[in-house]
């Protein structure tokens, strides 16, 4: 007769048959409580208990199904009556979790390095695909398809113009079966790649809400990760001035301006990176350098959040900034 | 004022959504006992607004809240469930969590559960539950909240689920994404009670609410 062990926030207990044959309560105050609860499989009456009834331990088992179909019933036994239980459960879930955030530490350089490699592959996607074009263009080029990850799809798939429909008087030059094969295979890599990219996509845009949510609600998820990796740590962008900021990304053109200092015909670049932002890029020519500053003077105060208070209030920066948007372009 | 209300606890004040509550943590509006409850920043108010039908969470209900965020319609389920009712709220993003701890302290019937929904193991210390609500933004949300049901719901108990089309699949039109939803929890032994389309509140987003048959 097999006897389980599990544990919630009034105690351990053991548990036969439908039976408790055996407790250790932790007693009302949450903080021992969260305490005890967070390591019970190491408390001594517990090593003690494993060790005489050769209990079993692995969450969940027939123990634990038994403790949360009738906690209500063992309160009272705890000592605890209807009143007290639910405060009592909030608070120790609240101390219980509380030893879990430990984490203090910065990520922004991880996010730099992150940013980085999906830059990387970026143009390595563009360069390998744009090589698969022109090798496949050989054998089938009237077949079009613009967009790149459709297209490897295709290629990988088929690798042979006789696998599409429309393929009759093709210009193309015949391929043979280890042409073919060798297509298919340098698709099939190109398509991992692919993969790769929406995963590492996927991992930036949890990381980067989690340490800067005000910039991510002024850019989303992936321009923030992009703004900071060109100012290389969070610190860096905390301490730029706004007009840094609106440039960041265009140093070359800064200093092609610079050099030139006004002897020849080059103008002076209006923003670097946040041109992306469909806000500005999407803008009238004229109102483009005015939406670049005006965003470029919320993410400084966006930027000092999240590097000093923590405090999220992107919600009210968005708004105030949407709302100075539309002026702008009403003007 | 013209109140009329829709389940115990919810009403409809002046055509705007409400429960029964003086206290105001999100700098919503409240007056003469009535806390307004804004449908474009929560999707049960959302589904509220859309005529759901039948409000599994009631006075005393006890809810696993999945996804709880900084607590918005956790705050909201805490007023209608009330000191009889609990709410296990779990959310695993950190910052959210840091706000969401001192509001669980002053509603006192929540459980603040620092944690990941996809390992329902690691909080398998909770009791079994009236009514499962999951709202994670997930791909994979459904598969997760079924898991959840399994280890915590009650026989017959009820799953609400938020459905982010968007986030299971952005070229699918959105209605099709949900009835597939739909469609796993008929599989994985639910009746689906009602889906609801949450526009204009959220866009691209359906509800759910079914039910266990055993
Ligand atoms: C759409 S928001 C929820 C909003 C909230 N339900 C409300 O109406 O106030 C989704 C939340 O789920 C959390 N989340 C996502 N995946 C999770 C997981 N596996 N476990 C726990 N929480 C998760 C996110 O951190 C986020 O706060």
């Amino acid at each position: 007769m097999a006897i389980y062990l599990a544990a919630n926030p009034l105690g351990v207990f053991a548990v036969s048959e439908g039976k408790i044959v055996w407790k250790l309560l932790f007693g009302k105050d949450s903080l021992q409580a969260a305490k005890k609860l967070n390591s019970w499989k190491t408390l001594p009456e517990v090593i003690e208990t494993i060790k005489r009834f050769s209990a079993l331990t692995d969450q969940p088992n027939p123990a634990s199904e038994y403790l949360s179909t009738h906690l209500r019933e063992i309160a009272p036994e705890a000592g605890f009556n209807p009143g007290e239980l639910g405060l009592f459960l909030s608070a120790t879930g609240a101390e219980l979790s509380k030893l879990s955030i430990t984490s203090t530490e910065r990520r922004d350089k991880i996010i730099v390095q992150a940013v980085s490699a999906l830059n990387d592959l970026d143009k390595i996607l563009n360069l390998k695909t744009e090589r698969l074009r022109e090798w496949f263009g050989l054998h089938y080029p009237e077949f079009s398809m613009r967009d790149h990850e459709k297209f490897v799809t295709e290629i990988m798939a088929k690798g042979s113009r006789e696998k599409f429909d429309n393929y009759h008087g093709s210009h193309g030059i015949s391929f043979k079966a280890e042409d073919i094969s060798t297509v298919q295979l340098y698709a099939t890599a190109l398509r991992t790649d692919y993969e790769l990219r929406k995963k590492l996509e996927a991992y930036l845009a949890v990381m980067v809400k989690e340490e800067m949510p005000n910039t991510t609600a002024l850019l989303g998820t992936l321009l923030a990760a992009r703004l900071l990796a060109q100012a290389g740590a969070l610190e860096k962008l905390a301490k730029m001035s706004s007009s840094t900021i609106q440039l960041l990304g265009a140093e070359k053109a800064l200093f092609r301006f610079m050099k030139a200092r006004g002897r020849e015909k080059v103008k002076a670049p209006k923003f670097g990176i946040l041109f992306t932002h469909p806000d500005v890029s999407g803008a009238p020519r004229d109102k483009q350098g005015k939406i670049a500053r005006l965003l470029s003077s919320k993410l400084t105060i966006a930027a000092r959040a999240d590097f000093y208070s923590k405090e999220n209030k992107g919600e009210a920066l968005l708004k105030e900034y949407k709302e100075k948007v539309a002026e702008a372009l009403r003007e | 004022m013209g109140a009329q209300e829709k389940f115990p606890g919810v009403s409809i004040v002046n055509g705007r959504l409400a429960v029964n509550a003086n206290h105001s943590f999100f700098g919503e509006i409240v007056e003469k006992g009535y806390r307004f409850w804004d449908p474009n920043r929560s999707k049960l108010g959302a589904a509220l607004m859309k005529g759901l039908k039948e409000l599994p969470i009631k006075f005393g209900s006890s809810v696993l809240y999945l996804g709880a965020a900084h607590g918005f319609t956790t705050s909201f389920i805490s007023d209608i469930v009330g000191s009889a009712g609990i709410i296990y709220a779990v959310e695993f993003s950190e910052r959210c969590f840091k706000e969401l701890l001192p509001i669980a302290e002053k509603l006192k019937n929540v459980v603040p559960i620092k944690g990941d929904a996809r390992m329902p193991e690691t909080y398998s210390w909770i009791e079994k539950m009236d009514v499962v609500y999951c709202d994670i933004a997930d791909p994979q949300q459904t598969e997760v909240a079924i898991r959840n049901c399994s280890a915590f719901l009650k026989p017959k108990g009820y799953l609400m689920i938020a459905i982010k089309t968007q986030s299971i699949d952005v070229t699918a039109q959105p209605a099709t994404v949900a009835q597939a939803e739909a469609d796993k929890l008929r599989k994985a032994g639910f009746d689906v009670l009602e889906v609801l389309n949450l526009e204009p509140f959220e866009e691209k987003h359906y509800f759910i609410v079914a039910r266990s048959r055993a």
